[in-house]
């Protein structure tokens, strides 16, 4: 029994390493220095504005994709149903919108590279945001912070 | 009965014309705004089936209604980063509690004002209340912590009175600690309808009720595993009486006051919620010689659920209330001739919900309820058809859907 959970410890470990997630943030955003507070508060649709005060626009993976799933509980450190019951409870009552949802990673890069203000995540272990811009979309020439 | 049909029919007609007109007009102002401004559109729909033992709530006479059927369209439009507009039409049956009608559910518009800490803002039109953890989405099974709604604290009988407000109100929210405080400041009217009537004197052809001011506050704190909240509001309705009637006309005026709290560890969530009322009423069912009848009253539920693997929700909850807190047992009825246990109601309930796609939802429940304090019509409690313990089963299905 104790050998098994050793095994089960380290699956997760490894797991956590493919699907590590990566914040990426639109070109546009002057200071990408987001504390995790702030992510937290971003990605709950409760922080509405960059300090600059250009509107923020979230984008998310589909909430059943691994690398979502590892976002919320390795970034945010919250379980996927509380954002869900937060964005549901923002939409249903009118008061506010949810996140977007794109399909896949390439979207994902494609739209907050296209879209200002934009911020979202891709597969990767970064602990600080990166920049991207149409010009510098791709990896190489993204702009760490 | 003929009468009465077309008669509800035209009473429904006006909203069910403004909630068409409001999707189109706002359909048609998205599409041709869409290269201007972000859009959303979301939706559910759900069907459920409730059955009860010793008690007409919600089922009527029949012991169990499938009538239980709710689906709203929700559309927002962001022009941009100031400025919103926001609608949603809904369709709701309810058992006996809520008759058939597709109806607007809130048509706003907002302007937001940016600070260094948060925003505030200004907001105008239908909106929903906000009182509570839940009145503002009572009506999305998605939003709700159950099938059926804590009655102590959210009854069903006076849910068309305290749900929507025409007028204005003042928001903001700012970054507070590890979390964010949101707040508002409601001034207008709530509504009236005829399932409000029915729910509170026994049919709409004995009076109707028409909204007479409504104010409130609110305010609440949430962090990652921390929600508070503070509501008060003050709503006033006048009540005509139609002729031959059992009651007269006269004012009702209620304030209300709800603490709310919420606590998140791991997998687990506790919940509780504490109303307490001061409700005024002249005339209706009080004599013209003893003036003003003022009754408090109180209640409060606990809620203990866990979140499992595989999307499965578990939940208890105990959930009481007392309509006069000078009488908590019902003494005072009983001179009157009505048995004590509809002053009060003790309601353990037993839940789950699963989650079988990200888009869909299983919700059932059990209720164990003591007392008759929020069954329906309120003011005409009927002991022939209502125990003093009995029970009801719910169960739902709900799908939703977003573009």
């Amino acid at each position: 029994m104790r050998r098994l959970s050793t095994w089960m410890c380290l699956l997760g470990l490894c797991c956590a390493n493919v699907f590590a997630a990566q914040v990426i943030v639109n070109a546009s955003v002057e200071s990408i220095d987001i504390t995790p507070k702030d992510l937290k508060l971003i990605f709950a649709m409760q922080k509405l504005y960059w300090p600059d005060g250009q509107k923020i626009q979230v984008f998310i993976l589909p909430s059943d994709s691994p690398i979502h799933q590892e976002f919320c509980y390795q970034q945010l450190e919250l379980m996927p149903y509380v954002l869900r019951h937060r964005w549901d409870r923002l939409v249903f009552s009118g008061v506010g919108e949810r996140p977007i949802t794109l399909d896949s990673e390439v979207e994902m890069r494609e739209r907050v590279a296209n879209t200002p203000g934009a911020i979202g995540y891709v597969s990767g272990g970064g602990e600080v945001a990166v920049e991207i811009g149409v010009e510098r979309q791709g990896g190489q020439d993204e702009v760490e912070h | 009965m003929k009468s009465s049909i077309s008669h509800l029919s035209l009473r429904r007609l006006s909203p069910l014309a403004f909630a068409i007109g409001m999707s189109l007009a706002l359909c048609i102002s998205f599409t041709a705004l869409a290269q201007v401004g972000q859009w959303q559109v979301n939706g559910f729909v759900g069907q459920g089936y409730i059955a009860a033992d010793g008690s007409e709530f919600i089922v009527g006479e029949s012991g169990d209604a499938f009538d239980v059927t709710e689906a709203a369209l929700h559309l927002s439009w962001v022009p941009d980063e100031h400025f919103r507009v926001a609608g949603a039409a809904r369709y709701r049956q309810w058992g006996n509690l809520d008759e058939s009608g597709l109806s607007a559910d809130y048509l706003f518009a907002e302007y937001k004002f940016i600070l260094d800490q948060g925003y505030v803002g200004a907001r105008g039109g239908l909106f929903k209340s906000e009182a509570g953890f839940y009145t503002s989405t009572r009506d999305v099974s998605f939003t709700r912590p159950g099938i059926l709604l804590p009655q102590s604290v959210y009854s069903d009988y006076l849910r068309d009175a305290l749900l929507h407000i025409t007028g204005g109100e003042l928001f903001g929210g700012h970054p507070v600690l590890d979390g964010s405080i949101e707040w508002h400041l409601t001034l207008g009217d709530a509504q009236t309808s005829d399932d409000l009537i029915r729910n509170v004197v026994g049919s709409e052809e004995f009076g109707h009720f028409d909204a007479d001011g409504y104010w409130g506050a609110d305010l609440e704190y949430q962090d990652d595993s921390l929600r508070l909240g503070l509501t008060y509001f003050d709503a006033e309705s006048r009540y005509q009486s139609h002729l031959g009637g059992p009651f007269g006309d006269g004012s009702l005026r209620s304030k209300h006051w709800i603490v709310s709290a919420q606590y998140r560890v791991n997998f687990l969530e506790f919940t509780g919620e504490y109303l307490h009322w001061d409700r005024y009423v002249g005339g209706v069912f009080v004599p013209p010689e003893l003036g003003i009848y003022e009754v408090r009253g109180y209640g409060y539920y606990l809620d203990v659920r866990g979140y499992l693997p595989s999307d499965v929700e578990v939940f208890v909850r105990y959930d009481h209330q007392v309509l006069d807190e000078s009488d908590p047992d019902g003494d005072k009825l009983v001179e009157r001739g009505v048995p004590g246990y509809f002053g009060y109601a003790q309601d353990w309930t037993l839940g789950m919900r699963w989650l079988p796609a990200k888009d869909w939802m299983v919700a059932a429940e059990y209720h164990k309820v003591r007392g008759a304090a929020w069954v329906t019509p309120i003011l005409m409690p009927n002991p022939a058809v209502q125990d003093k313990d009995w029970s009801l089963f719910a169960i739902e299905i709900s799908y939703k859907f977003q573009w």
